[in-house]
């Protein structure tokens, strides 16, 4: 499977969506992904295809509550919003990239 | 269970699947209007977002609606016809229209592709090759996202379109725990060829495969690979009072194929004849039919237009041989009408 190189790296989803919605409150997909892209200055892209079902599996987790609602354009669409588990969820996620990051770091010689 | 019931259980998967093609769709129409208020003309902006999900096959589906529309014309001009022929005379007449109505039925499209966004999202082996095959002319309404499992393998071997077709079945199968409590969990039955045409990897051991497959279970005894999740979490050993080996475990991201039923076990396809007690795969009787999503891979150079065309054109011959006919759409009934 070639993917373009920023796309995102596998098992992050979760902590991106995570974060962000823990940020911002109600979102849907589209928000989500925009918010992403617009805060990592573009180094970060979602794949769009892999985002929908991510978050299926996230409410279907319970970190995610989701909703059909309404949009500003009167266009429907499913709105998230984090959960307690999925706050939790969060910081095992950010503490495990901590980890990542520090060991890729150490290895790499920077730390 | 009547055959609506159990029917209805088959189609909750598929609820998933179309409320996410739902949001899909939101996602397209947004990220339409951003391209069009930057700049680009409707046509490129939605050409555009469809690319970013990876898919050229809206492109192709909004083709294979023109070609219907076509059609359409064409039959009302030979309906107009037929109309015309019958006021003149109408004994004739009725007669062309009945064998009309009989040959159309015995070649109206019976198979068709579905769901092309989700299965391009697997992570898998070139997942833009996969399609899921429907059915056609099952009640009113959109086609049927399930197949019975003996119209899959007859299918197999007339297609030539795939390089092969494999079967998936979701359902809850009570298993024990290592402590002897027992749980309803999602368990997938898949035919021994599902994981080797997806390409899929196992984490641990090996995934089911073709010689698993068989009628009565293998030499060695039925064996169960395990979900990576499930085999974090726990694993079990025996399922519905059957003992089974655990020979694997799938590989970390893959989920199952339809979000929101991802199965904690998969076992081989004829395990099925153990969970009901009844050969129900293998029986030629044509009420005991066992419903499942049948997922191909089309052969390099073949698109999925073209493998739609090739799904549409097959015989109608299929469909009675398999089909209970409580499930058929009366074929004569709509043009006569």
């Amino acid at each position: 499977m070639a993917r373009p190189k920023n796309d995102i790296l596998q098992g992050t989803l979760a902590l991106l969506v995570l974060k962000t919605v823990a940020d911002g409150g109600r979102m849907h997909g589209y928000a989500i992904t925009a918010h992403i892209q617009r805060v990592s200055a573009d180094l970060l892209r979602v794949e769009e295809g892999s985002l929908y079902p991510g978050l299926h599996r996230m409410a279907q987790e319970g970190w995610l509550r989701a909703e059909w609602g309404t949009t500003e354009k009167n266009r429907q669409a499913r709105f998230y919003t984090i959960t307690k588990a999925g706050r939790k969820q969060l910081e095992i996620e950010e503490e495990s990239w901590a980890r990542l990051c520090s060991g890729v770091g150490r290895v790499l010689g920077y730390a | 269970m009547s055959w609506l019931a159990r029917l209805r259980n088959v189609f909750r998967a598929d609820e998933v699947s179309e409320e996410i093609e739902r949001e899909m769709a939101f996602h397209l129409a947004e990220r339409t209007d951003e391209l069009i208020a930057a700049g680009a003309s409707p046509e490129a902006a939605r050409r555009e977002a469809e690319r970013r999900f990876g898919s050229d096959l809206l492109q192709r589906d909004n083709t294979r609606d023109r070609d219907v529309l076509v059609w359409l014309e064409t039959l009302l001009g030979d309906f107009r016809y037929g109309l015309r022929a019958l006021r003149r005379s109408p004994v004739f007449g009725l007669a062309a229209i009945l064998t009309l109505a009989i040959g159309i039925g015995a070649n109206t499209a019976v198979f068709t592709l579905l769901h092309g966004l989700l299965l391009r999202s697997l992570p898998v082996t070139r997942p833009e090759e996969l399609a899921r095959i429907g059915l056609t002319n099952l009640g009113d309404g959109p086609p049927a996202p399930f197949i019975p499992y003996r119209m899959i393998q007859q299918l197999r071997r007339e297609q030539r379109s795939f390089v092969d077709l494999s079967a998936w079945r979701e359902q809850s199968v009570a298993v024990s725990d290592r402590d002897g409590m027992k749980r309803w969990h999602q368990v997938g039955l898949v035919s021994g060829n599902a994981f080797a045409l997806l390409g899929a990897q196992p984490r641990l051991g090996r995934l089911i495969d073709e010689s698993d497959d068989v009628p009565g279970g293998p030499a060695h005894g039925w064996p169960v690979v395990l979900s990576d999740g499930f085999w974090r979490d726990r694993f079990a050993a025996e399922v519905s009072g059957t003992f089974v080996q655990i020979v694997g475990v799938t590989p970390p991201a893959f989920h199952g194929l339809w979000p929101g039923v991802e199965p904690k076990l998969y076992l081989p396809m004829q395990f099925l004849t153990v969970l009901q007690g009844r050969d129900d795969l293998n029986s030629p009787a044509p009420t005991s039919v066992v419903w499942c999503a049948a997922i191909g891979r089309l052969k390099p150079g073949v698109s999925h237009a073209a493998a739609g065309v090739e799904m549409a054109a097959s015989q109608g011959r299929l469909l009675h041989e398999f089909t209970p006919p409580d499930f058929l759409r009366n074929p004569g009934s709509k043009t006569l009408a």
